[in-house]
């Protein structure tokens, strides 16, 4: 935003005290976002790519959430699921698995490589999973919602949300235990 | 495998990831605001809230005899609290308006100088060299919290001449639902230039708080002599959701020819009146919240005019310590 815009906008009108700082906005959703894709796709440039795609298909239309916060984290992950319906839509049948090759920067290379292990391990196993089930934990693990907030992206209830992410995590740990 | 392992595999998403898609997103924000209409930021950018408003209390009265034109600069503030209903009422009908709210009150826009994008200077002098503002003012000391000079941008002067459809005005007011507000027939069709000086914007930060110091000449506006300015100056504050005695008294007690008027949210904290060397000058003290309501923190706005100039300053710091900072600009 210019600052014409900025600060001018400022001397002839006021805006809210509670107007959207998009910045902390931003900061906050991103790493919800990102591992909501992580979780749904597995790891790497596609997860990136298509936070990406969610962030600018909301930015377009930001200001219909200037004041309702908390309505704009739910936007946002309407966008979220439904790019990655999208990308399910577009991807060829039998698609090979996203390569866990993101390397991420952090202070301990083994540690490192280790959780990167784990994750595309966990990866694997997620995509063995229902359509449904997948979908679920990526909310619940990767985008952090409680049961609550996912029954209301889901349509499910919650006690239906809890008991089916139960079983989920119970088909992975099996999974993970073989 | 638990609930504590499946989250422990969460990840920060890479910060060059994050800084990238932030930039590229900066830049979406940006063609969005050329879109509506950056050319008249006086009039456009403030529709959100007080579009309407400022069409009626921005006029001039100052008889300008060599061009018969009347011209308001900005002198002095006036702060009007407008309410939360009146502020989404407003928000609903920029909305209604369509792409470009100033087009809500006006027919036609002609562009007389198209603004330069903004650019960055690495010096306040540079930056006020290219803007055409010798002698910008500066802190003079060191700032609170070790805030440090990051940039100095210069907004582009522009100029705009728009023509007043009082059909248009008469439906706003009928969408506030102030029935008992006159719109002048003699309105119609009258042309009022706006011009946007260039716009010098310094901005200092330590990480988590921020300052940013902006200084411009006093934006203008022009219109034909004749209008009976205390009248739209009323109809303004009737806009700002006022009742007709309060906007009939306010009205009176104005100087339009050179007051601004500014709405403040009834959110906001507080607002007075402060002195700034001399100048009177107004500090608007704020606070942010998250979304579940929780406050983040507290900011202001102090705005105040120095001869010729318009200088407004915004900071996360708090009132008094923007008010102190001021006093000690150079």
């Amino acid at each position: 935003m210019a600052i014409g815009d900025e600060v001018f906008g400022r001397f002839w009108a006021l805006e809210p005290a509670r107007e959207a700082d998009w910045d902390a906005l931003y900061a906050d959703q991103l790493p919800r976002v990102y591992n909501y894709f992580r979780y749904r796709v597995g790891d790497g440039a596609v997860a990136e790519d298509l936070t990406s795609l969610t962030f600018e298909k909301a930015w377009v239309a930001r200001n219909r959430y200037r004041r309702d916060l908390a309505g704009f984290s739910t936007w946002l992950m309407t966008i979220a699921r439904n790019v990655a319906i999208d990308h399910y839509r577009r991807r060829r049948p039998h698609a090979p698995l996203e390569a866990a090759e993101h390397i991420a920067g952090g202070a301990d290379p083994q540690q490192e490589a280790e959780q990167r292990e784990a994750f595309e391990r966990l990866s694997r196993l997620l995509h063995e999973l229902p359509e449904r089930d997948r979908e679920l934990v990526s909310l619940k693990y990767g985008a952090g919602l409680t049961n609550r907030a996912i029954a209301k992206h889901t349509k499910l209830t919650e006690t239906n949300v809890g008991t089916l992410l139960h079983r989920a995590v119970q088909k992975l740990r099996a999974g993970w235990e073989q | 495998m638990d609930d504590r392992f499946l989250e422990e595999l969460r990840r920060e998403p890479d910060p060059g990831f994050g800084r990238a898609l932030r930039e590229r997103l900066r830049g979406i924000e940006d063609e969005a605001t050329v879109k509506h209409s950056r050319l008249v930021p006086a009039l456009a950018s403030a529709a959100g809230v007080a579009l309407v408003a400022l069409a009626f209390t921005i006029p001039a009265v100052r008889v300008a005899a060599q061009n018969a034109l009347d011209l308001f600069r900005v002198r002095t503030f006036a702060a009007v609290q407008i309410d939360e209903s009146r502020v989404d009422q407003l928000k609903k009908l920029h909305d209604q308006m369509g792409d470009d709210p100033a087009m809500s009150v006006f027919d036609q826009q002609e562009v007389l100088q198209k603004p330069a994008p903004p650019i960055d200077y690495p010096s306040v002098d540079l930056a006020g060299s290219a803007a055409g503002l010798p002698g910008l003012r500066r802190p003079g000391e060191a700032l609170p919290g070790g805030l440090k000079f990051v940039k100095a941008t210069v907004d582009g002067e522009g100029a705009a001449r728009l023509t007043v459809r009082t059909e248009k005005l008469r439906k706003v007011v009928e969408l506030l639902g102030l029935s008992d507000v006159r719109i002048p027939d003699q309105l119609d069709g009258q042309q009022i230039t706006v011009h946007k000086p260039a716009i010098v914007a310094q901005q200092y930060e330590n990480g988590k708080a921020s300052l940013t110091l902006v200084e411009a000449r006093s934006p203008e506006v022009t219109m034909p002599v004749g209008t009976d300015l205390r009248q739209l100056g009323e109809i303004g504050l009737r806009v700002l959701g006022l009742d007709a005695d309060e906007a009939r008294r306010v009205a009176a007690s104005i100087d339009w020819k050179s007051t601004l008027i500014v709405p403040v949210p009834a959110t906001a904290e507080s607002f007075r009146q402060v002195e700034v060397n001399g100048n009177k000058g107004l500090l608007i003290r704020c606070e942010d919240t998250k979304p579940n309501g929780d406050r983040r923190r507290s900011g202001a706005l102090l705005l105040w005019t120095e001869g010729d100039r318009v200088l407004a300053m915004q900071s996360t710091l708090p009132g008094e310590d923007i008010v102190d900072v001021a006093q000690k600009l150079r």
